[in-house]
């Protein structure tokens, strides 16, 4: 009917969007570039008005869990009469702030995932991650949002569905009436089955044997199978299977099959008994859970309303964390846990473990760690992996038994294994923690187990930094860089506020940063920093990438040609073939970009302790970045 | 091919410094049930289910899949054919709007979409040419998403006169096929 469009120039539009595209020119700062925070040029009253309204909707995207700017719901007139504070502050009193916490908590942990909420309602998908739940809740009632790092949290449950009289006819029990209401009816069904297994503790094995088709076949209906096609029982009981039923199954009844058209041997029947004794607990839990979580009783509005499952039915499914670590981090009997190390650093302490030989082989690792070039990881990862030593199989403690299993199915003895991460000469001394240095013993941070981590990782400065990149990164992208200066104001105003409040303090932090020139950019160039640390002047500073980090640990000395090894790290100035450099000189000549460079990673790499820089300690993030820099430019 | 003219003529200059990554098939989805049509009970079936499975759309058009980075985010030549048959047949479908009898399998549209698309019923004459119409498809079916400045080269294209000849069904698709699959609309902010 109509004129068809020709996809192929389509594509040419959007492909020409892809980052092969983008001419990223180094070295930029942002006074290279138009201060306008809009797109370009300059706006007329109606164009700032809508760019403020967009900013808004963008804003509301951040503060507000994904929510669009609605013209059914949201004021419009209003909103142009705020100024950008108000309206910031107006999301962030708003319920729908801690779908954001909730966001947010798995992007930072590394499994960010579609679909978390239909409408403003958890979906079932977000209760896989209770303690990306757990964190919301925890800063909704001001208190830490770092309980998101405790492994040891409770599982979530949405309201359970009606319960469906269907159910009597799925395991053969005679209905009652229907004019009863459906919650007399589902306590009914509780109590009949209830007392069928219940009788069949009492049995002699004689009438165990004429009981069992009959109790097989309900059994198996409860385990999942011999189900009437596709409707399984779980749902006639309305019961939400992910989240509930299918733990409590696992915990209560284990993994058995009987089949009621055989009968079994008198020498199998105390193992059938106990099989039919395990239903008695678990429809005793699905009983009271059914009334407790029931339409009736238990109503949820938003996030905040979602309420744990009780701890004493689901005790052995508190750590539901470690089914993520345990599955997507498994650890074989040769790994001694490096990847879960691996990934809490490169998380919470934002360390990609870039090798740079800065740190002599001592006593922090294997001999495979102590060859200098792995030593440059291993110094850090072995010591952190020590936090995961009574760990084995499917993340299962193993501090209560003489040997450990790990997820290659090999079994050793436990304190063999864990004499790896013993003190030389020691025998309860461990090597265990967050390492920053082998030689500033002071600025390590030593631990023995799975709480002395999340202890550490709740208090550290070093992970509150991490995590203020990573808020910023949430909201603009991953590949945004920023000024380590600015990151560093806004982590130090995070930790003084959270002192006397976790939730203003988070919500500051989001305050600033949908305020930021970085998030109010529209069309931003990932290469530049919009937002530079207080006080600071972008006009002939180094780039902002290393420049705050290099005002920190080197131009205290190197802030002149005239000083210390002709080095000016405090300007960045234009050379005689038309690169960007540092003031550099050697004979009262200017080094080459090259040249200066080279020398520079030379003085930041070296295991020297002489000659390395800076002389003083530098923590291993900003080494490591400083070096990256330094080998990309 | 004026549409084409107008989706490159606008959108190359400003876009080529936007983040290059799509906002995922979760987003996009959201995005059509809040501003397009009112979100239907259970499966999307009807609506995608043409093509291709659902699951294959989220896969190719930009997912999170239990890692922090968008996965097959980057427009490349095979999810440009599946977003334009997907919105080609939506904008098919809302050039229907003022056809209200026609049997389709689409949801119900939005009221403040239908509303907007609405005012376009008696095209061109001048009541449907006014400015305030053109303001309000944009608001509803954006929402913020376009630069001030592409508004404007979009409301200039549809108001030149070379658009008067073209049907009313004819005006609808091809104002909102040019919303649906531009950048500014598919790609992250």
């Amino acid at each position: 009917m109509f004129q068809k469009i020709g996809f192929s120039l389509l594509f040419i539009s959007l492909l020409s969007c892809s980052p092969n595209h983008i001419s990223h020119e180094p070295h930029k700062t942002i006074e290279d570039k138009t201060d306008d925070l809009v797109d370009e040029g300059i706006l007329d009253p109606a164009e700032k008005e809508y760019e403020h309204l967009r900013w808004a909707a963008k804003a509301s995207l951040l503060l507000r869990g994904q929510t669009e700017l609605s013209p059914d719901v949201d004021d419009f007139e209003q909103l142009k009469k705020m100024s950008k504070e108000e309206i910031t502050n107006m999301y962030l009193q708003g319920e729908p702030f801690y779908k954001t916490v909730a966001d947010f908590s798995l992007y930072y942990i590394g499994f960010r995932q579609d679909n978390l909420f239909a409408e403003d309602m958890p979906t079932e998908t977000l209760l896989e991650f209770p303690q990306a739940i757990t964190s919301a809740q925890s800063l909704s009632q001001d208190r830490s949002f770092f309980e998101l790092f405790n492994l040891r949290h409770g599982l979530y449950t949405l309201p359970f569905d009606d319960f469906s009289p269907e159910a009597f006819t799925e395991i053969q029990l005679p209905p009652p009436s229907a004019t009863l209401p459906l919650s007399t009816q589902r306590d009914i069904f509780y109590d009949q089955t209830l007392l069928l297994f219940e009788k069949s503790i009492q049995l002699s094995d004689e009438e165990l044997l004429i009981e069992y088709p009959r109790l097989c076949a309900i059994s198996m209906s409860f385990q999942g199978f011999f189900t009437s096609g596709p409707i399984s029982l779980f749902r006639l009981l309305g019961i939400p299977y992910l989240n509930v039923y299918s733990p409590l199954k696992d915990q209560t009844l284990g993994f058995i099959y009987c089949d009621q058209s055989t009968t079994p041997q008198l020498a199998d029947l105390p193992f059938y008994r106990d099989f039919f004794k395990s239903f008695v607990p678990f429809l005793q839990s699905l009983k009271s859970l059914s009334r407790d979580f029931s339409k009736e009783k238990y109503q949820i509005d938003s996030l905040t309303d979602l309420q744990r499952l009780p701890e004493e039915i689901f005790e052995s499914q508190l750590t539901y964390q470690k089914f993520l670590i345990a599955t997507t981090l498994p650890n074989s009997s040769t790994n001694r846990n490096r990847r879960r190390s691996a990934y809490i650093l490169k998380h919470f302490f934002c360390d990609d473990l870039t090798p740079i030989n800065v740190e002599a082989p001592s006593g922090h690792t294997d001999v495979h760690g102590q060859n200098p070039s792995c030593y440059a990881c291993h110094y850090k990862l072995d010591p952190m992996a020590g936090f995961f030593k009574d760990l084995g199989t499917f993340f299962n403690d193993f501090s209560e038994s003489d040997t450990i299993t790990f997820d290659d199915n090999k079994t050793v003895d436990r304190k063999d294994y864990q004499k790896y991460w013993l003190k030389p000469n020691s025998n309860d001394e461990w090597n265990i923690g967050y390492i920053q240095s082998t030689q500033f013993n002071d600025l390590n941070l030593y631990g023995e187990n799975l709480e002395d981590l999340h202890q550490i990782l709740k208090t550290s400065p070093e992970v509150k930094k991490c995590f203020v990149k990573k808020a910023l990164e949430y909201a603009t992208d991953t590949s945004q860089v920023f000024d380590p200066g600015f990151i560093d104001d806004l982590t130090k105003k995070f930790i003084e506020q959270e002192q006397t409040s976790p939730r203003e303090a988070f919500k500051n932090l989001f305050r600033q940063i949908a305020l930021s020139k970085t998030f109010q950019k529209n069309n931003r160039d990932p290469d530049l920093c919009y937002d530079l640390k207080p006080g600071a002047v972008s006009k002939g500073r180094p780039p902002c990438e290393v420049a705050s980090v290099l005002e920190v640990h080197c131009v205290k000395c190197h802030n002149n040609v005239a000083g210390v090894s002709g080095l000016d790290l405090s300007r960045w100035i234009t050379l005689n073939n038309g690169t960007m450099g540092f003031p550099h000189k050697h004979n009262h000549k200017q080094l080459s970009h090259e040249e200066s460079f080279r020398l520079i990673t030379e003085r930041l790499t070296t295991t020297d302790a002489k000659k390395r820089m800076p002389p003083a300690d530098m923590n291993p993030v900003a080494r490591q970045n400083l070096y990256k820099w330094l080998q990309q430019n | 091919m004026s549409i084409i003219a107008l989706l490159i003529s606008l959108n190359l200059p400003w876009a080529a410094a936007e983040p290059s990554k799509m906002i995922g098939f979760a987003a996009l989805e959201q995005k059509i049930f809040s501003r397009v049509y009112e979100k239907p009970q259970g499966e999307l079936l009807e609506l995608y289910g043409f093509i291709v499975p659902p699951q294959s759309f989220s896969q190719h058009l930009g997912f999170y899949d239990n890692g922090s980075t968008l996965k097959n985010a980057e427009p490349n030549s095979f999810n440009m054919v599946l977003l334009s048959f997907l919105m080609d047949r939506i904008a098919h479908n809302l050039a229907q709007t003022c056809n209200p009898n026609d049997p389709n399998n689409f949801p119900p549209l939005k009221s403040t979409l239908q509303k907007s698309l609405s005012a376009f019923c008696d095209w061109p004459a001048p009541s449907s040419l006014e400015q305030k119409n053109f303001d309000q498809l944009l608001l509803s079916m954006t929402v913020f998403d376009f630069s001030s400045k592409e508004q404007l080269a979009w409301k200039q294209h549809f108001q030149s006169p070379s658009q008067f000849t073209k049907s009313r069904e004819q005006i609808i698709y091809e104002m909102s096929y040019s919303l649906l699959m531009n950048p500014y609309f598919l790609l992250k902010k």
